[in-house]
């Protein structure tokens, strides 16, 4: 498993020369094939065609080529081994060999194996362009365009922000180099009109003495944009879902409409000596899904701060207040539909945690070791570094309440048990409540091991095949799921497994399956190889498909 | 609490003075301004009672007259008050007391006069009125340029570097000024927005690689690339085609670029001491450094920089962080086939003493209890090909309290020396040594000794202001005025869209004045020019302290 940037750094090297084979060996062998249009099947040429050595983690290129007119590739003394091939074209996504996500199908080298005549089927990427107009149908320029991506990402049906751009002076914007998938378009952007923020006006004069009564803002423009999704839906769940197929160009043009700003007071205690509030809002877009707001803050007055240009809708606001001294940061959860006053000192204060991580035998702790805190569900996460005594503490981080998974993202080592002061534990997931300051103790131990195996169907290897670890209490245990997808012997390589009970399954088009939700996952596990994980791994093991 | 107009407003007393109230009178002619803006503001709140006036106008586009609507208007009185234009571009302020305002008017895509002419920076005010005529602003609409970047075969390509840069005029001093890099998007296509009239140069050159995680860029595999270009598709900046955009207008550029070799370029460095951090830097001839892989071996000093597309560069080698003195090489080399063996030999730079003196008119009393002072910035621009023709360094560092300065990290070469003098003061005399500085270049070179620049600046300066007429009409333009025993010393100028122009700071002397009807694309300073166009220049004497104030007639230039 290798995230696709790490491939690309790699790929950076090959602007250097390089010597083109390695040196030739006793045998050798020759990996060719024949470069093609997923949807047309008509031969591609001109594509470049890298050959990386190894399958899962390929970190060197050995040769680059360009496929002939018939979209024919060959890349000749080619030792016995797995190797990882990778292919660029304009209009193409870049990607390896039969890629689904971050896992692709390696091509097996030896005696016996069969490395020629490989079909490569390159997706044509896709686009969406549009253009933002205003309530007057006039273009709205630099207007914040974001992309939303729907997919299947770890077997789980997510909503993720996949890029940004601004429109340009005629309020266009353009996404290319799309893979074909479910996407949502969404805009935030100002009036260019709006005078809600007297504070603007200030720097544009370059004056900073203003008395209150210039203040008083004119409500017919003091307006804002609320977050608009194609083709005018306010909120990202009735957002019209814009399927890409392979090679579309789609158009998604969105009108604005201006509604009166919200202008929200937030009381901050007389006892705080600094009388003011450091006040954040996000809008929440969905599960996981925040963007800042840009507003403008000012004093009213000992103790009473504005904050001004905001939309209605679902906001999320951090104020910091001191209160008995200390200093803390509170979060509220706001619906607003109209003007509205906050104390910043209510609110949910974020949870401290800290903890102490040891090891099972009393060893020292792995190098530069990292306690991650992931809220669930959701792909935003905390980190802490632990101290050579254990210790770990999770500052600056906005900690609130709720589900989270506690991992240890280390080659090494792994959380063997888990527990908390302040909240409940359920294997490696602790319930967090809010005001409640949360201890945590972990015992962590070494011995991972590599699962090798062979993915069969009616006794013959299959490649491009998904193939899941999955832990018996996958429930509380979740983190423990490991995956690879077969290579052209069948063969995968499930890394990083500590001791335990799980099941291997090797399922066709996995990737098109939601199989982290347990529902569906409960389908598979009867079909799949049942096996006990000691300190030493298992033998190579054989999975029937699916 | 009042906007820098308004004020500016009381500080000129006279635009203010129509009104009713005695009072409003008085404070507009108060010679401070700060209590004048605080009276001015309670007699507003006095006349509050007989709030019946209004302001009305239109919004129109400079260019062809049409109305433009959803226009942000915005006065001031005792408050901000803005308003839109509606779809006839007109406006409408009311329940104002009697007085004056400046109105300013914003819309994107447009640019205020204002904004494009820097000499008119005085605000035009507008009385409010029972039944007022309504007030015309202007606004001028913005020039864009875009177009396709396509290799040989016609495919787009992505991702190169597109570089604008527009003549700028900088007291009397005319350059290329960058305006914007962009890239292209994944049709080849780029575009630059929001430009003010003038003239511009476009240059396209290869992009970086593709940062990671960004999909989908193609890596050319073979060894080819694309070389710097300037529109129309030359490798030199000096033979660029000038883009001329006037306002409104929209200009598409295409460019066809051909991919050519890509070579490797190998020398050495000498003259560091071992345990120094040597630099490495090419920069094309656009002066962009270019983003390719460089190796340097600091025990033999050799170095070798591959993948450079024809073309001409300058390679620099600089010792960097702080171990030991600076040292700085650069040398020009052109590229179009392997190079093997570039010299480069690092040499001290040269620190060069500067003392400014300055001689007052009159005996003034200090200010603050600090003696007075005038200052003057020098810049150092290279004359010699081989640096590559980059401005080299400029400020004066150093404390100011003696008038003494220091111009560090210059390398031995030729420059001619600009002086930018501060407002009020103008350069009476310059001096290196025994060379004038107003008249020539100056050499430094690492052996021989250093001398002292010597500048005196005078503030009793003389003013000269005026229009340029055509057929007894005012008209815009640009003057060019060149001082009879300094022509180094020559200064450019825009005039206002009303052919008015002024030279506030200048050295009592003889100067000839040209009224040109051309700007932006003449080679003012080029000694043909000179010849040609000088014999029809208006003479004019002045002397200290006096403001003059001419007519002169517009003459055609160019071709």
């Amino acid at each position: 498993m290798i995230s696709s940037a790490v491939l690309w750094i790699a790929l950076e090297v090959s602007l250097l020369p390089r010597p083109a084979t390695p040196a030739p060996t006793p045998q050798t062998y020759r990996i060719s094939g024949v470069v093609v249009d997923a949807q047309s099947n008509q031969p591609l040429p001109s594509t470049v065609i890298f050959l990386l050595t190894g399958s899962t983690e390929p970190t060197e290129i050995m040769a680059a080529e360009l496929t002939d007119a018939e979209g024919r590739f060959a890349f000749e003394n080619v030792a016995p081994g797995k190797y990882t091939l990778n292919a660029q074209r304009r209009g193409y996504a870049a990607q390896a060999y039969l890629q689904h996500e971050n896992y692709w199908t390696g091509i097996a080298v030896g005696p016996g194996l069969n490395s020629e005549r490989i079909r490569f089927p390159l997706q044509p990427s896709a686009s969406i362009s549009g253009q933002v107009f205003d309530e007057g149908s006039e273009p709205v320029r630099a207007a914040n365009v974001l992309l939303f991506e729907q997919s299947l990402e770890n077997g789980r049906r997510t909503t993720r922000m996949r890029e940004t751009t601004a429109t340009d002076d005629e309020g266009h914007f353009h996404f290319g180099h799309l893979l074909p998938g479910k996407y949502i378009v969404g805009v935030s952007a100002v009036p260019w009109y709006s005078v809600a923020t007297p504070q603007v006006e200030e720097d544009d004069h370059g004056d900073s003495a203003r008395t209150d009564d210039n203040l008083v803002s004119e409500t017919a423009l003091d307006v804002v944009y609320p977050m608009t999704f194609f083709p005018n839906a306010r909120e990202l769940p009735s957002a019209t879902v814009i399927s890409l197929r392979p090679g579309d160009v789609e158009k998604a043009d969105i009108r604005l409409q201006p509604m009166p700003a919200i202008h929200l007071r937030v009381k901050v205690p007389t006892s705080d000596p600094a009388n003011s509030s450091n006040i954040q809002i996000m809008q929440q877009l969905g599960e996981g899904l925040e963007l800042p707001v840009r507003t403008t803050q000012r004093s009213l007055g000992p103790g009473v701060m504005e904050v001004t240009g905001l939309p209605p809708g679902h906001l999320i606001v951090h104020a910091d207040a001191t209160e008995g001294g200390n200093r803390t940061t509170q979060t509220q959860n706001l619906d607003l539909s109209g003007d509205s006053e906050i104390e910043a000192s209510k609110g949910n204060a974020e949870v401290k945690v800290s903890g102490i991580a040891k090891m099972e035998d009393g060893s020292g702790l792995p190098e530069a070791a990292v306690v991650q805190l992931r809220r669930l569900p959701g792909s935003g996460a905390s980190f802490a570094r632990c101290q050579p005594s254990g210790e770990f503490s999770f500052e600056n981080e906005t900690i609130t309440a709720g589900p989270h998974e506690v991992s240890l993202p280390n080659p090494d080592s792994f959380i063997k048990s888990l527990k908390a002061t302040g909240a409940k534990v359920f294997g490696l997931k602790v319930e967090i409540e809010a005001g409640k300051d949360v201890r945590l103790e972990l015992t962590l131990a070494r011995g991972m091991s590599s699962i090798n195996g062979i993915a069969l169907r009616g006794g013959r290897p299959m490649e491009a095949v998904m193939v899941l670890l999955v832990p018996q209490d996958v429930e509380n245990f979740g983190q423990l799921i490991r995956r690879d997808q077969s290579d052209s012997d069948g063969t995968f390589t499930l890394k990083m497994v500590p001791p335990g009970r799980y099941t291997i399954l090797a399922i066709e088009k996995g990737w098109e399956l939601e199989w982290a939700n347990p529902e569906v996952l409960r389908r598979y596990l009867p079909g799949g190889e049942s096996v006990q994980v000691g300190p030493d791994g298992i033998p190579s093991i054989k999975v029937k498909v699916q | 609490m009042f906007s820098r107009s308004f004020r500016s407003a009381a500080d000129v007393g006279f635009l203010f003075a129509v009104t009713s109230t005695a009072v409003l009178c008085t404070a507009a002619f108060d010679a401070n301004g700060a209590n004048a803006t605080n009276d001015i503001k309670t007699a507003f709140e006095q006349t509050t009672d007989e709030s019946d006036h209004s302001l009305t106008g239109i919004v129109v586009n400079s260019v062809t007259g049409a109305p433009i609507r959803s226009a942000l208007v915005q006065i001031t009185f005792s408050r901000q008050l803005s308003t839109l234009t509606g779809s006839d571009g007109k406006f409408k302020f009311e329940g104002l007391p009697s007085g004056q305002t400046a109105v300013s008017v914003r819309k994107p895509g447009f640019f205020s006069e204002q904004e494009i002419h820097s000499l008119t920076n005085t605000q035009r005010m507008f009385s409010t009125g029972l039944d007022s005529a309504p007030a015309v602003l202007k606004l001028v609409p913005e020039g864009v340029i875009f177009g396709t970047i396509r290799g040989e075969e016609g495919e787009p390509l992505e991702g190169m570097n597109v570089r604008l840069t527009r003549n700028s005029f900088n007291s009397g001093h005319k350059r290329r000024e960058a305006q914007a890099t962009v890239q292209t998007d994944e049709t080849g296509a780029f575009r630059f927005a929001e430009l003010i009239p003038g003239i511009y140069f476009l240059s396209v050159s290869q992009g970086e690689p593709s940062a990671p995680g960004l999909r989908g860029r193609i890596i050319q595999p073979s060894a080819k690339g694309y070389a710097t270009e300037f529109y129309p598709g030359v490798p030199v900046a000096t033979e660029a085609s000038p883009i001329k955009i006037v306002p409104g207008e929209r200009k598409q550029l295409d460019m066809l670029l051909t991919a050519k070799p890509l070579y490797r370029v190998g020398g050495a460095v000498s003259g560091y001491a071992a345990g120094q951090n040597v630099g490495l830097q090419i920069t094309d001839a656009s002066g962009q450094p270019l983003a390719v892989g460089s190796n340097f071996n600091p025990q033999t000093g050799r170095f070798q920089i591959a993948g450079v597309s024809p073309g001409s560069y300058t390679i620099a080698a600089a010792v960097v962080g702080p171990s030991g003195s600076p040292a700085l090489a650069r040398k020009q080399v052109i590229v179009n086939s392997d190079v093997s063996n570039v010299q480069l030999r690092l040499a001290g730079t040269i620190s060069i003493p500067v003392i400014m003196r300055t001689e007052f008119s009159t005996a003034a009393p200090p200010e603050n209890g600090f003696p007075r002072r005038l200052a003057a910035t020098v810049v150092l621009t290279s004359v010699d090909a081989s640096s590559g023709g980059n401005h080299s360094l400029t400020r004066p560092s150093g404390t100011p309290e003696d008038m003494t300065f220091e111009i560090n990290g210059v390398q031995p070469g030729a420059y001619s020396v600009r002086l930018e003098p501060a407002e009020n003061a103008y350069i009476y005399s310059a001096k290196y040594g025994s060379i004038d500085l107003l008249h020539e270049d100056l050499t430094v070179d690492s052996d021989t000794l250093v001398q002292t620049i010597e500048v005196i600046l005078r503030d009793d300066s003389a003013q000269l202001s005026g229009a340029l007429t055509l057929d007894g009409r005012k008209a815009a333009g640009a003057v060019l005025l060149v001082p009879e025993n300094a022509p180094r010393l020559m200064k450019l100028m825009p005039t206002d869209s009303w052919g008015a122009f002024e030279f506030s700071v200048l050295a009592p002397g003889n100067y000839k004045v040209l009224g040109m009807d051309r700007l932006d694309d003449v080679e003012y300073s080029d000694p043909e020019f000179l010849r040609k166009y000088l014999p029809k220049a208006q003479e004019i004497s002045l002397s200290a302290r006096q403001a003059v104030a001419i007519q002169v007639e517009l003459i055609h230039v160019g071709d």
